[in-house]
């Protein structure tokens, strides 16, 4: 059906090796940041030192580095939890709500449950997963039952989880002794120190744990094997006896859980309050290191750790007299340019001539799937 | 009733920066393409607009330039998403990144700076003599005007009265088919992403040329989340619009009446039911079948079109 | 986001909260609170140190003051852009002034600090490469980690709570609470209603001391004065100030007062032909007629002392808070032009009172439940009024 007059046009590659799909997404973001940095130089800024400060700030030392996995977990963990969301075609970009739910629940039970550290940390994690899961629980069905699209759901709803916390941090749960601004009062339970660090503390290493479990699920067991069916191909899923819908249910849960439990850690591990300003964005951040990231485990984990040494880098570049708002901007930018990178994964740029149709079917139906990186291998 | 007169009265001045990014986004969605930049775009044209205020003093002009700021957002993402087909949902999170953030940059030198260019309230002859119905419903600016009237008819005679918009929407709901009908994809995305822009960025300037004169840091505060929001809420029509900014619009004036009055409802419940009522509007529909079909999206919604994989 | 809230996405919270990462947008979408809302944004170039000298970040310039070679560095932490007008602007004059009397003093400064482990990290930041670090908002647990860090560093924070806990972190804020009662004076007699208004960010003791030292200072020109307030949970929204605002005006207020770090409130007052009282400065251009006075800040006189003494090593940890007195840190502006003689004769009166030393909070006072909080003959000293958590009868929509 291809009537195509001459031109350029993009080509759906049929295989993409790992060595390009690396390639191309290495090579949006050193273009990016090349001309990030060429726009400091003529803008009479010194872009070494501004490039270097950045490293420096962030992976300089090990107290740097500690600090830059502290803005890493959050983000990892949402980026998680939209990751496994792909697996199934859905796009849960209500992370955020879920994230802040989490921390909602958790700080419900930090400040009114007592008992041992150990036990309240448990309880914590559970009632934190739970609220993720819950929040997501409407979306979900709708999604499975009803055909709802979850990326307008979810999203609402985390404009309601925000003025959740708006509600409980500065009215409910409000710190009326310390009268810190607009937080709750202190949540005491604390995850302990990464061998006796006052900064780091030991959940960093769950967005990693969930990572690889991640990796084993969908690499070894049925149930990853039926959700990856189901997001290919949910007709043939479900011919195949698979029943996808409480697939959907059970996926968009656990990527709910999974936020929520994020928001446990966040609060436990760096916050220690409830407060309006609980998330910096981390999970927008997440579904931005998901989408760029695809199905690959190592990518989501390099992915994350790009955007936190961005965020550093803001830090240092403020006092080498970049505004804040500037880094903002130049953030967007490169996010931008390395999105379209990540396409030049999967395509390539071909002189049109008449040709027949590509015959990689596209589902026409699942209005939001173009995640073709959820297709390939992790 | 005086205040159900004056609520009403701040929910319109208030809601037009909404209709209009709402506006800009339904057009957009209608198309296929779903901005989540709305944020960014909203800022860049408010900040477009106080910084042509400075070397002109005619609000034309400064709208102009607000729209223009609009179109410039609308055409990188079009260059983004349209023609190198990158992921709508990360391109629209990037821009808003680089809106706000380059809005900010820009208009630091601005802040504090009384705006010398704004639109003035007009009063409808007549109308405006009712009392507090007249004077809630009938003094306002040009731009409000425009944002409840004639950007939503317009936008509703496109769609649904005109070949064009008929061509318009079916390329957001099935590309391929418009496609084959001989209906530029491509070409149609990208001029609704510039068009779209433009009404966004003129949503900046009902900000900083009307509402909250003047450029602040934070002057856009979530106004283009909450036109996301709405544009759903209206089910992608454009008369539902106007009545979903009014509701958003409302509730939140609500919220600081019933504060004033000292209902003991809290505000942030007030402020998250439009949301609530938004899911239920969407969940109702497709959970009790008669309504079906009355607020799905645009099928195309957030997809690229590739022309080989139809 | 909002993404501003921040929907602002998003989130603020905090002094003045501005922007947050990410976002802002993403924010907004944050939305509302967060919402990516309102990115911070600064002064176009902003200077890394600017002041006068022009070295190269990180290079040492020679310096002729203080007897050492090495530049002595002060890092400051902003709550909000610097062209925020306000606040922070106000802060920013007090970094200016320090550079401009001690040449040998460096500084740096980042603005628009979120609150989350960011703001640890910041300050940490700034604590590593600088000696003395000031932070100009409170940030209470994120501030305290890198105080602990960095014992031999020495820090300031604004309206801060964590007091007489550490030997290197003090404490300061403004008795703004007496500019409040001068300028509740000139409204008592500006009202006609009788009701004033107040447009608030988050229930704190500024909001407690502005709203209930207003209106006793209305009080005593007009006794039937009554004070509502409304609160939108940012220091930086200008749609949401305009409202609440708005809804004020609405239920009959006549005379407004804020808390924001922004003008919309005085553009409101402006529009609907009444009065409004600000915080942070003198910005009387966005509503020439409206303008009554505001509580003018000046941090200039504090912070060169305070690094003066830093750098001498004489600057100690100290069991209270500094908080600046009247004429010394925090003033009431020129009368607005629309003020009436009459007004403003009782308002100067009013200064003279409090500058030989009356102190608003004196009992007795009862709080809005009826319980006195002040007894018969008793005044609240400078420390007691900053940890003020109550309202006075009259006040009403904070508690």
């Amino acid at each position: 059906m291809s009537t195509s007059s001459a031109g350029w046009r993009l080509e759906r590659r049929l295989d993409v090796s790992a060595a390009r799909s690396v390639g191309t997404r290495t090579a949006g973001v050193v273009v990016a940041v090349l001309g990030a940095l060429a726009v400091f130089q003529l803008t009479g800024r010194s872009a070494p030192d501004i490039a270097g400060e950045s490293i420096k700030g962030t992976f300089g030392n090990w107290s740097n580095f500690q600090e830059t996995l502290i803005i890493l977990t959050p983000i990892l963990i949402c980026a998680v939890a939209v990751a496994l969301g792909f697996r199934i075609r859905v796009w849960n970009i209500g992370v955020e709500g879920q994230f802040l739910m989490g921390g909602w629940a958790a700080t419900g039970v930090g400040l009114k449950v007592g008992g041992p550290q150990w036990l309240q940390l448990l309880l914590m994690a559970l009632a934190g997963m739970a609220a993720g899961a819950l929040w997501v629980l409407v979306p979900a069905l709708l999604k499975a039952y009803f055909d709802v699209n979850e990326v307008i759901t979810t999203l609402l709803l985390t404009f309601v989880a925000q003025q959740m916390l708006v509600w409980f941090s500065t009215d409910i749960w409000k710190d009326r002794v310390a009268a810190v601004t607009n937080a709750s009062e202190r949540v005491n339970a604390k995850l302990p120190g990464f061998f006796g660090s006052t900064t780091l503390n030991w959940g960093f290493l769950v967005p990693v744990v969930l990572v690889i479990v991640m990796f084993v699920v969908f690499r070894s067991s049925r149930w990853g094997y039926e959700v990856e069916m189901t997001g290919g191909n949910p007709r043939a899923a479900e011919f195949a006896g698979i029943p996808v819908k409480r697939r959907i249910v059970g996926v968009m849960m656990l990527s709910g859980a999974v936020a929520g439990l994020g928001g446990m850690i966040q609060l436990t591990g760096a916050v220690h309050r409830l407060s309006v300003s609980f998330s910096n964005q981390y999970g927008f951040f997440g579904f931005i290191v998901a989408a760029l990231a695809g199905a690959s485990a190592l990518a989501l984990l390099l992915v994350g750790l790009f955007i936190a040494f961005l965020l550093r880098s803001g830090i240092a570049a403020q006092t080498r007299g970049l505004s804040v708002a500037l880094m903002f901007a130049v953030c967007g930018m490169i996010l931008l340019i390395v999105g379209v990178a990540e396409i030049a994964t999967r395509y390539r740029l071909s002189r049109a001539a008449p040709e027949p149709m590509a015959p990689v079917p596209q589902e026409a139906k699942m209005s939001n799937t173009h995640f073709a990186s959820a297709q390939e291998p992790a | 009733m005086n205040i159900v007169f004056s609520a009403t009265r701040t929910a319109i001045d208030s809601g037009a920066v909404i209709v209009l990014a709402g506006s800009a986004e339904l057009l957009m969605e209608r198309t296929g393409m779903l901005n989540l930049g709305l944020e960014g775009f909203v800022a860049i044209g408010a900040v477009s607009a106080v910084i042509a205020a400075s070397s002109t003093s005619s609000v034309w002009l400064c709208l102009l330039a607000a729209m223009a700021g609009g179109a410039l957002m609308g055409s990188i993402y079009a260059m983004a998403t349209v023609v190198c087909r990158a992921n709508q949902v990360l391109c629209g999170l990037a821009l808003v990144l680089f809106g706000t953030g380059m809005a900010n940059h820009l208009g630091a030198g601005f802040s504090g700076k009384p705006m010398s260019a704004r639109f003035v309230a007009w009063e409808v002859p007549g109308l405006s003599k009712l009392g507090g119905f007249g004077k809630a419903l009938f003094v306002h600016d040009p731009l409000v005007f425009a944002a409840y009237t004639v950007i939503p008819l317009l936008v509703s005679f496109l769609l649904y009265r005109t070949r064009h918009g008929l061509n318009l929407r079916a390329v957001g709901e099935n590309p391929a088919a418009a496609d084959a009908m001989g209906v530029n994809v491509m070409g149609m995305r990208f001029l609704y992403a510039l068009i779209g822009g433009a009404i966004a960025g003129a949503g900046g300037a009902a900000l900083s040329m009307s509402f909250t004169p003047g450029w602040a840091p934070g002057l856009v505060a979530g106004s283009g989340w909450i036109a996301l929001a709405v544009v759903i809420f209206a089910a992608w029509r454009p008369g539902w619009l106007v009545l979903g900014a009014l509701l958003f619009g409302l509730m939140r004036a609500l919220s600081f009446i019933g504060q004033e009055q000292g209902w003991s409802l809290p505000a942030p419940v007030l402020n998250f039911l439009p949301y609530v009522v938004t899911l239920l509007l969407i969940a109702a529909p497709a959970v009790f079948k008669r309504f079906r079909r009355a607020t799905t999206p645009p099928a195309a919604l957030a997809t690229p079109y590739f022309r080989e994989q139809r | 986001m909002t993404i501003n809230d921040r929907p602002s996405m998003p989130g603020d919270l905090g002094r003045r909260r501005v922007l947050q990462l990410g976002a802002a947008g993403v924010a907004s979408l944050l939305g509302g609170a967060g919402v990516l809302s309102a990115c911070g944004s600064d002064a176009k170039t902003s200077g890394i140190t600017s002041g006068g000298t022009a070295g190269g970040p990180g290079t040492a310039t020679a310096s002729s003051g203080g007897g050492s070679d090495k530049p002595f560095k002060v890092g400051f932490a902003y709550v909000g852009p610097i062209s925020d007008n306000g606040w922070t602007f106000t802060h920013d004059e007090g970094r200016k002034a320090v550079e401009a009397a001690y040449p040998n003093v460096k500084t740096v400064y980042i603005e628009s600090v979120p609150f989350g482990p960011e703001a640890t990290q910041t300050f940490n930041k700034l604590a590593e490469e600088n000696d003395f670090v000031i932070v100009c908002s409170e940030y209470a647990d994120l501030l305290t980690p890198t105080v602990e860090k960095f014992p031999k560093k020495f820090f300031l924070e604004a309206d801060g709570h964590t007091i007489g806990k550490y030997k290197n972190l003090n404490s300061y804020y403004v008795a703004h609470h007496k500019v409040a009662y001068i300028m509740g004076v000139a409204a008592g007699l500006t009202t006609k209603t009788g009701k004033l208004g107040y447009v608030g960010a988050f229930p704190t003791s500024t909001v407690f001391n502005d709203t209930n030292c207003f209106l006793m200072g209305a009080r005593t020109v007009r006794p039937d004065c009554t004070m509502n307030v409304v609160m939108i949970n940012s220091f930086f929204d200008p749609p949401k100030a305009t409202q609440a605002a708005s809804a004020l005006v609405d239920g009959g207020a006549d005379v407004l007062f804020d808390v924001m770090d922004d003008t919309s409130v005085l553009q409101v007052a402006e529009k609907r032909n009444i009065h409004s009282a600000i915080w942070n400065r003198d910005n009387r251009s966005f509503g020439p007629n409206a303008f009554i006075s505001a509580i003018d800040l000046n941090w200039k006189q504090y912070y060169i002392d305070q690094v003066k003494a830093a750098m001498d090593g004489t600057i100690k940890g100290l069991d209270d808070i500094t908080i600046l007195d009247l004429g010394n840190g925090v003033d009431v502006a020129k009368w607005g032009d629309k003020v009436t003689p009459e007004a403003q004769k009782a308002g100067d009166a009013a200064k003279v009172k409090v500058q030989g030393g009356f102190e608003p909070y004196t009992g007795p006072i009862k709080d809005a439940g009826g319980t006195e909080r002040v007894p018969a003959g008793k005044s609240l000293n400078a420390s007691e009024v900053f940890r003020v958590d109550f309202s006075i009868e009259g006040v009403t929509g904070v508690k």
